[in-house]
């Protein structure tokens, strides 16, 4: 008989999102693209147990929660370094850990990085909605406290040598290779020096639809507003506010100009690994530059 | 039929059609005709049409950007069937179910019936989708209609309400918050569980007829009729 895993939420922590390879083709309904916001992380963990790179996981933001997990199988941990512990014993990251019987996963706020990943061995018993899993669409629970998820189990997974583990932490400073996005050339020679001049510091407001940038000053002329265009995650708008770097959760449309685009999906990766009050910046580099990856 | 005036590249998987920037008929209907036209194009992902814009996502791996550009100079999307279809759609504009009905009849002058008889008396074009999954922007309201937002969003309003904004109105397809004047609330879902998921989709046409709240609450109990495309 096939063993199954079955995990419940009792605290979700700073807010757990059911994350695969999300609904790219639907943003013409409207929907948001999805998918995780450290991609590089999630392949991580899905690596170590053998799954495909947007295989199901969980994705934890800022703070750990508590997690009951019951049954047989295998689960990794990989992204932000929250403290993990399962029955009380630390949890080296990037490692693999046989689960039988019932085991509590918990953890603290995130001493580095911003969000974990949870990956479980097997399928996820979960509803789909236009070919996925993830949070956010109706007829999805949100992952809040109650929430439980059962997982046939596939049986222990080959070792895997092949992963620089190193690679994969959050990184301190984040200089994010940048291309001129739609609007960056309307834009005037001090706003785009500004832009690209200015250390920014992430902001608390910001999620996975983007993150907001604040730096000492405010751009140095009126931003104008568009007629509302479509908008790829990774864009960074111009808000008269200050920027914002689009996550995977960004809206489909949207009215601030498109300054930026942050193209290449590792690089995304480790900005949404940056903390509140953590710096990025913007450094413009030739398109030929970049390597995009379609898992994220 | 209007052509796009650029062609820019948007990232190294995407292009961007851009129209004069205007909220236009004329212009939407290109926009949706290249849609139609461009879906077909092989390496062709997905294309997410807007107001006066057209954003073209592609793989790589089949189709260069250079190759994609010179398929869509060449393409002839006046001589392609338009996909749009056309709803009737009921609203009830009760003002239990109409937070806004109200107030925003005596901000634009107009008596609930004069207001409700301007809502129900035209076709609206589905410009885009977007703010939320499956959100259509109608428009153009007639010109008495027009009002802005609320100064206040609210933090919560329920599934199906109807809203006015500017000279747009729409039907907020999921509970949420939101910033539109709220002058009815429609009973039938907006999105689906199929492939052909959200009832409105860009390029269809919207028609609102007005029911009271008796017609509301059986509507609701049964069975709402699903456009067949």
């Amino acid at each position: 008989m096939a063993s199954t895993l079955t995990i419940q939420c009792i605290r979700p922590g700073g807010g757990a999102y059911v994350v695969d390879g999300g609904r790219p083709e639907s943003r013409h309904l409207g929907v948001t693209s999805g998918g995780p916001a450290d991609g590089r992380a999630m392949r991580a963990a899905n690596h170590l147990l053998n799954r495909s790179a947007t295989a199901t996981c969980l994705e934890m933001t800022l703070a750990a929660g508590e997690w009951l997990l019951s049954g047989k199988g295998q689960i990794a941990m990989t992204g932000a370094d929250m403290n993990w512990r399962l029955n009380g014993q630390l949890i080296y990251p990037h490692s693999v850990l046989y689960i039988d019987g019932d085991a509590l996963l918990t953890g603290t706020t995130t001493r580095r990085g911003m969000r974990s990943y949870l990956a479980i061995r097997g399928d996820w018993d979960l509803p789909t909605r236009l070919g996925s899993r993830e949070t956010g669409l109706p007829g999805i629970p949100a992952v809040s406290q109650g929430w439980s998820a059962r997982i046939s189990a596939q049986g222990e997974a080959p070792f895997q040598s092949d992963l620089e583990t190193n690679r994969f932490w959050p990184e301190e400073v984040t200089v994010l290779p940048a291309i001129p996005g739609p609007e960056f050339a309307l834009l005037s020679a001090e706003v785009r020096k500004w832009l690209l001049k200015t250390p920014f510091l992430v902001d608390r407001d910001s999620n996975r639809q983007g993150i907001r940038l604040k730096a000492g000053s405010l751009p140095p002329e009126a931003i104008p507003s568009l007629i509302s265009s479509p908008v790829l995650p990774g864009t960074v708008q111009l808000s008269p506010v200050g920027p914002i770097l689009l996550g995977p959760n960004a809206q489909t449309v949207g009215g601030y100009p498109r300054a930026l685009l942050v193209a290449d999906s590792d690089a995304l990766s480790a900005a949404f690994q940056q903390g509140i009050d953590e710096e990025i910046r913007f450094n413009l580099v030739a398109a030929g530059y970049l390597s995009f990856t379609s898992s994220n | 039929m209007r052509l796009p005036r650029e062609i820019i590249s948007y990232g190294p998987t995407a292009l961007l059609l851009n129209w004069e920037q205007l909220i236009s008929p004329a212009i939407s209907s290109a926009v949706h005709r290249y849609t139609a036209a461009i879906e077909q194009v092989r390496g062709v992902q997905e294309c997410i049409p807007a107001y006066a814009s057209l954003l073209v996502c592609f793989d790589a791996q089949q189709i260069t950007p250079y190759q994609l550009k010179e398929i869509i100079f060449t393409l002839q999307p006046e001589e392609v069937e338009a996909t749009g279809i056309r709803h009737e759609i009921p609203v009830c504009y009760e003002p239990s179910l109409a937070p806004d009905l109200l107030t925003a009849a005596e901000t634009l002058e107009l008596s609930t019936d004069e207001l409700i008889g301007l809502h129900t008396n035209k076709d609206y074009l589905v410009y885009q989708l977007g703010y939320q999954p499956g959100f259509a922007f109608l428009g153009e309201t007639d010109e008495r209609l027009a009002i802005d937002r609320r100064a206040s969003p609210r933090r919560s309003i329920p599934e199906g309400s109807v809203g006015l904004a500017g000279r747009q109105t729409g039907i907020y397809p999921t509970a949420g918050p939101g910033g539109w004047q709220i002058i009815g609330r429609c009973p039938w879902p907006m999105l689906g569980d199929g492939d052909d998921w959200s009832r409105l989709q860009a390029g269809d046409q919207v028609c609102f007829y007005a029911i009271g709240p008796d017609e509301f609450h059986q509507l609701q109990k049964t069975a709402a009729p699903w456009p067949v495309r």
